[in-house]
């Protein structure tokens, strides 16, 4: 294993998350490292879902650190951790169902004038100024995921892809400076999900880090510049794809013979 | 004829200032109160006490101490802020340990304190006079107006400047980034924390907003009949609220305007009809009413489920 050089952005030691008898994550450590696209991958249990709602505050861990940008974020409440600019797509989609495409992506954008009620009765007329911007800058992150022609279609109306497309827009919007993505192209049509890829390559280029699960090896191995293997709830091993894929330990767990 | 509308139109605005304030936290936020009775109640009583003077209540050997007595036109606004205050605060109190809960525990914990609300108002008869009604609440422009039709028709004007007051308010507040996070609240909540939204924040201040409308709703019910009990507080005053909101349409402020006075009308209809029945069929309409809203609330979930005015779908232009 070669030791990477970007400085970590995010780090785990020893989370343990259990529901009942079953220990989800079992005193896992990893680092994520700053700028690139790192992938997550095991077999289904391996408690790779887990561990990203735990980062995510969405889920308490049992026990151990989760650190992001050198501050610890475990026991923050999720809006927090998201305004420190860490964001998470989900596996399924959580669209809002009655809101339209252009809604959607207009309430992930960070802090705006207009969503604290002392802010609506202080400066009511900053308002609609503030709005404006939002509305052009959920048009443009539209544009780049390609949804832009649906912008004012009801979620809920769009397809399982378009959807995922959907998550992928409303992460942007929050210009997080790290993204966890929960299986961002399972299920996609290969035309979207290179579109989805495209997105994601670009935005890492401009400096956004990546920590995405996958289950597609062929897209792990081409798009990932890093992989850590989940087992039983901890990390297996990691490395770079090449050794991954050589790794005897995860052909026997995962990869199979 | 104006006067006869006078009749029907204040008491359908007081039911249309309540189901405005009962939208924004089951329209627009998806937080179900089933003890909006209690906050309609705590207004109420609230407004009458500050605004009667004490008065011996007799039967019981109790005395009504009254309170303030307190009736003038600034007196009786202020009586109506602090109405609105008592509500939401009690609203807030409430919500505080349950709204960090599954969503279920807000609607039971609503609905047990509908009933404690009730019998308290009831039992605490030093305070509220209990069952013997209190001395007559006043209106504001009492001492300009006596009571009668004509009064009644300048209380209409009254409520309805209110309702006004509440929906441009509620309006600027719903359609603002505040307005949609918590639409983004009722479709999914974890998926608006997810996005950066405290959700728990957002949910605690609509719900004592809503209950803060719903206390000024009781103060104007206060005024208007000028006899209040504990009764009129029972379940099913919470029951035509949800009928109004889903009759006019969730989330849709002008839309529940519209259900409160065709919900209103409907009743009102069956009282007005009465005269010209025999006794025996009059005292079968009160429940024939009920039957036939029940009816109509059934077809309508069926149907109709967004309501007379669905929730306005939100297109601005393209910037980009």
């Amino acid at each position: 294993m070669t030791e990477p050089g970007t400085p970590p952005i995010l780090v785990i030691e020893d989370v343990t998350k259990s529901f009942g008898g079953i220990r989800a994550v079992d005193a896992c450590s990893l680092t994520v490292r700053a700028g690139r696209i790192t992938g997550l991958i095991g077999p289904n249990g391996a408690g790779k879902s887990t561990l990203f709602n735990v980062i995510a505050g969405l889920y308490a861990p049992d026990a151990g650190q989760v650190y992001f940008e050198g501050t610890r974020v475990d026991g923050m409440p999720p809006h927090r951790i998201v305004r420190r600019g860490l964001m998470k797509t989900f596996q399924i989609p959580r669209e809002l169902r009655n809101m339209t495409v252009l809604e959607n992506v207009m309430v992930a954008s960070p802090r705006i004038a207009g969503e604290r009620l002392t802010d609506l009765f202080l400066h009511p007329w900053d308002i609609p100024m503030a709005e404006a911007d939002v509305i052009q800058r959920a048009d443009g992150v539209l544009r780049t995921v390609g949804l832009l022609g649906l912008r004012d279609e009801y979620a809920k109306n769009l397809s399982g892809g378009q959807k995922k497309l959907l998550e992928l827009a409303r992460a942007l919007m929050g210009q997080p400076k790290l993204v966890l993505l929960d299986e961002p192209i399972a299920g996609v049509n290969p035309v979207l999900a290179q579109r989805i890829l495209a997105v994601i390559e670009d935005l890492r280029d401009h400096g956004v880090t990546f920590f995405l699960i996958e289950h597609d090896m062929d897209v792990v191995m081409k798009r990932c510049e890093w992989i850590i293997v989940m087992h039983q709830g901890r990390r297996l091993v990691e490395g770079v794809p090449d050794e991954i894929k050589a790794n005897p330990k995860v052909i026997d767990s995962y990869l199979g013979g | 004829m104006v006067l006869l509308l006078a009749g029907f139109v204040a008491p359908a605005t007081i039911l249309v200032v309540l189901a405005l304030g009962l939208n924004l936290q089951w329209g627009h936020t998806g937080l179900f109160n089933a003890g909006v009775a209690a906050f309609v109640g705590v207004g109420a009583y609230v407004f009458a006490m500050f605004a009667t003077g004490s008065v011996r209540a007799g039967a019981f050997g109790s005395t009504y101490p009254g309170h303030w007595g307190l009736a003038g036109p600034i007196d009786l606004v202020l009586a109506a802020l602090f109405a609105m205050l008592a509500a939401g605060v009690l609203g807030v109190l409430i919500a505080i340990p349950t709204l960090r809960l599954r969503a279920d525990y807000l609607a039971i914990a609503t609905l047990a304190l509908g009933e404690i609300a009730r019998l308290v108002l009831k039992n605490e008869r030093s305070v509220t006079g209990g069952d013997q009604t209190l001395p007559l609440v006043p209106r504001p422009f009492d001492a300009f107006v006596p009571r009668g039709p004509y009064s009644d028709a300048v209380f209409s004007l009254v409520a309805i400047g209110v309702a006004l007051g509440i929906l441009f308010v509620l309006d600027f507040l719903t359609r603002a980034p505040w307005g949609r996070n918590l639409r983004a609240i009722r479709e999914d909540e974890e998926a608006a924390m997810a996005l950066g939204k405290d959700a728990f924040t957002l949910k605690l201040s609509s719900f004592g907003i809503g209950c803060a409308i719903m206390g000024l709703s009781g103060a104007l019910l206060a005024s208007f009949n000028g006899v209040i009990t504990p009764d009129q507080f029972a379940p099913a005053a919470t029951f035509s609220a949800y009928v109004v909101v889903i009759l006019g349409g969730s989330a849709n402020n002008r839309g529940v305007i519209l259900g409160g006075y065709l919900f209103f009308l409907f009743t009102w209809t069956t009282q007005q009809l009465k005269g010209y029945f025999p006794g025996d069929v009059t005292l079968k309409l009160d429940y024939l009413n009920q039957i036939a809203i029940g009816l109509l609330l059934i077809l309508f979930i069926l149907f109709q489920p967004e309501g007379v005015m669905p929730e306005p779908k939100y297109v601005p232009r393209r910037k980009a």
